[in-house]
């Protein structure tokens, strides 16, 4: 906590800086103090969200997305890092602590893969949000349509598996005194067979003049 | 003709073929002729579906470009746009039978290469007959099913016989009995009750608002809602086969249609939907005809056995709304067939394999 700053000073260095008793007035109990280059970095990152977010909603190729997103992190992240310390050559304190700057290629790289991810994560997160609950329809509905078909092919079946018995049993109880083995629907299959044709044989007929105007019995409409 | 895109072997379906006979000279074959897409299963095991549609180049510039006087199936809505178009069904008739004029000429000569690209597609060798049953609406009339046999004769077919498509579909299941048979096609709804005889006229009714009518209705709801959007019919109904439903469900029918030429992902679920779900009724209401007006002793039974058949078949959701329908007139129970497509064709050629070789051979003399 460090609100408890003089004033008067800063007040002749920069017109945006607040009375901390207005601020209070106004209702703001804690200020928190960061520092120039923390600043930059947080605007930085702000703005490098901005500009992904506004990449990810223009109607734009992946293309000209990637190269959109590396201009921004070129001149955002990676640029300039702003003005070089003032070197002192004869500190009061000497720092008792030692910095190891990290190599600028790491760095960059570094915050390169930061953005990437950033990038792929928005847009798996997108293509979620999107597919899911059409992915899990589509796969709900699918599998009860599938299930009440298997349903009834396994009653058809089991249908036409007893069928099957009735006729071998019949079969074995006929055998010696029949050769002939008919499946229950061969004597009605012929007979429809035979109607079909002679259907046919008339449409013909008519057609041809030869019994003129009449209508077959048979199939369909005429008119 | 784009005819290996759509070959097909046959899959496992519940659709019972005939066993396949070598020792027959002649080809036996099955023709559901649709006004959309005809499909064709051989008793060679060949089978196969293609756009009802015969196209002519425009000109000697496309002419050289396709090398053919004319082209058949679904090559010609591929390259529609460099071809004059023709086709040749209209409401599952052919279309030359209900026409005068100029127009009736070609509409025959497009039917004429229909069937004659169907007879080649079931591969007969040189001087093999063909031996064709050809599924044709419930209703047709007598002319159009004679005109089926003298263009199926005309393109090299010996031997036609017509039969009814619902029919056709009932034989394929061997429903031959206690069942009714609706067949969802593009240009009629077939609906026919099994009652263990050949189907008369009163046993069959066909429906002529079918999927056509679906395509034209969302093409009608769209326009008046999103007039800005850019289509076509053919982009319109490539749609409703990918998403056509009558319940709500949380898939969404997202097109890419253009707007001003840019294309706009176009959310079209609500006009799907409506359109499909009228249908509906018009299915019902058939079905009420049927079971009303058959022995009321037996009504039960054709009502809890109603077999849906078809391109439309495949409508998602379809099965229970005819189920709810079907609630006020005391109860049913809907199947969906596993071949939609397939499943009139197959039934076509179990009927021609099964007829005695006589027949055919009477049929051959006579025609």
């Amino acid at each position: 906590m460090s609100s408890e700053m003089p004033q008067n000073s800063h007040k002749k260095q920069d017109t945006r800086v607040h009375d901390v008793e207005d601020l209070r007035n106004r209702g703001i109990r804690k200020i928190r103090v960061v520092g120039e280059s923390q600043l930059q970095e947080m605007a930085r990152e702000a703005a490098a969200k901005a500009v992904l977010e506004l990449a990810a909603n223009l109607d734009l190729s992946e293309e000209a997305r990637k190269s959109l997103v590396a201009k921004a992190r070129e001149s955002i992240l990676d640029g300039s890092p702003g003005p070089s310390p003032q070197v002192i050559e004869n500190p009061v304190i000497k720092p008792d602590v030692r910095v190891v700057d990290p190599p600028a290629q790491q760095a960059s790289q570094v915050s390169g893969i930061r953005i990437q991810d950033q990038e792929v994560l928005q847009e798996l997160s997108k293509l979620i949000a999107r597919d899911w609950r059409t992915e899990l329809a589509t796969v709900q509905n699918s599998h009860r349509a599938q299930v009440e078909r298997l349903e009834m092919r396994i009653e058809e079946l089991t249908k036409a598996l007893r069928v099957t018995d009735q006729v071998l049993t019949r079969d074995q109880t006929q055998e010696g005194t029949d050769g002939s083995a008919e499946s229950p629907f061969d004597h009605k299959k012929e007979e429809l067979l035979d109607q079909l044709f002679q259907a046919n044989v008339a449409l013909r007929e008519i057609s041809s003049g030869e019994i003129g105007g009449q209508r077959s019995e048979g199939e369909g409409r005429q008119s | 003709m784009n005819m290996d895109l759509n070959r097909n072997t046959q899959a496992d379906s519940d659709v019972q073929s005939a066993s396949l006979n070598g020792s027959t000279t002649a080809v036996k074959v099955g023709i559901d002729l649709g006004t959309s897409r005809s499909a064709i299963c051989s008793s060679k095991g060949d089978r196969l579906v293609m756009a009802s549609v015969v196209g002519w180049p425009k000109d000697a510039i496309s002419a050289k470009v396709f090398g053919r006087k004319v082209l058949v199936g679904d090559a010609v809505l591929e390259n529609r746009l460099a071809l004059k178009t023709c086709f040749p069904l209209k409401d599952g008739n052919l279309a030359f039978t209900q026409t005068d004029g100029d127009d009736k000429e070609t509409l025959r000569k497009a039917g004429l290469h229909l069937f004659t690209a169907l007879r080649q597609a079931a591969n007969p060798g040189p001087n093999q007959p063909v031996h064709a049953v050809i599924g044709a609406p419930a209703e047709a009339t007598r002319e159009n099913k004679q005109a089926i046999i003298d263009l199926a004769n005309e393109a090299g077919i010996e031997g036609v016989m017509v039969v009814s498509e619902p029919f056709a579909v009932a034989y394929a299941l061997d429903a031959l009995e206690d069942a009714m048979v609706v067949d969802i096609g593009a240009g009629t709804i077939d609906l026919c009750r099994m009652a263990g005889s050949l189907p008369g006229v009163e046993d069959q009714v066909t429906v002529f608002h079918a999927g056509n009518h679906v395509d034209a209705r969302i093409c009608e709801l769209l326009r008046e809602q999103r007039p800005d959007v850019q289509f076509t019919p053919n982009m319109i109904k490539q749609a409703k086969e990918r998403f056509s439903s009558v319940v709500d469900t949380h898939k969404r029918a997202l097109v890419q249609f253009p707007i001003n030429g840019r294309p706009t992902e176009i959310d079209i679920t609500d006009q799907i939907s409506a359109a499909v779900g009228e249908l509906v009724p018009h299915i019902t209401e058939g079905i009420q005809k049927l079971v009303s007006t058959f022995d009321p002793e037996f009504q039960h039974r054709i009502r809890n056995r109603v077999i849906v058949s078809g391109g439309g078949s495949q409508v998602y959701g379809l099965q229970e709304a005819l189920e709810k329908g079907l609630e006020e007139l005391g109860g049913g129970h809907v199947v969906i067939v596993d071949d939609a497509v397939y499943a009139g064709a197959q039934g076509a050629l179990k009927l021609a394999q099964e007829m005695p070789e006589e027949y055919w051979q009477q049929l051959g003399e006579n025609s």
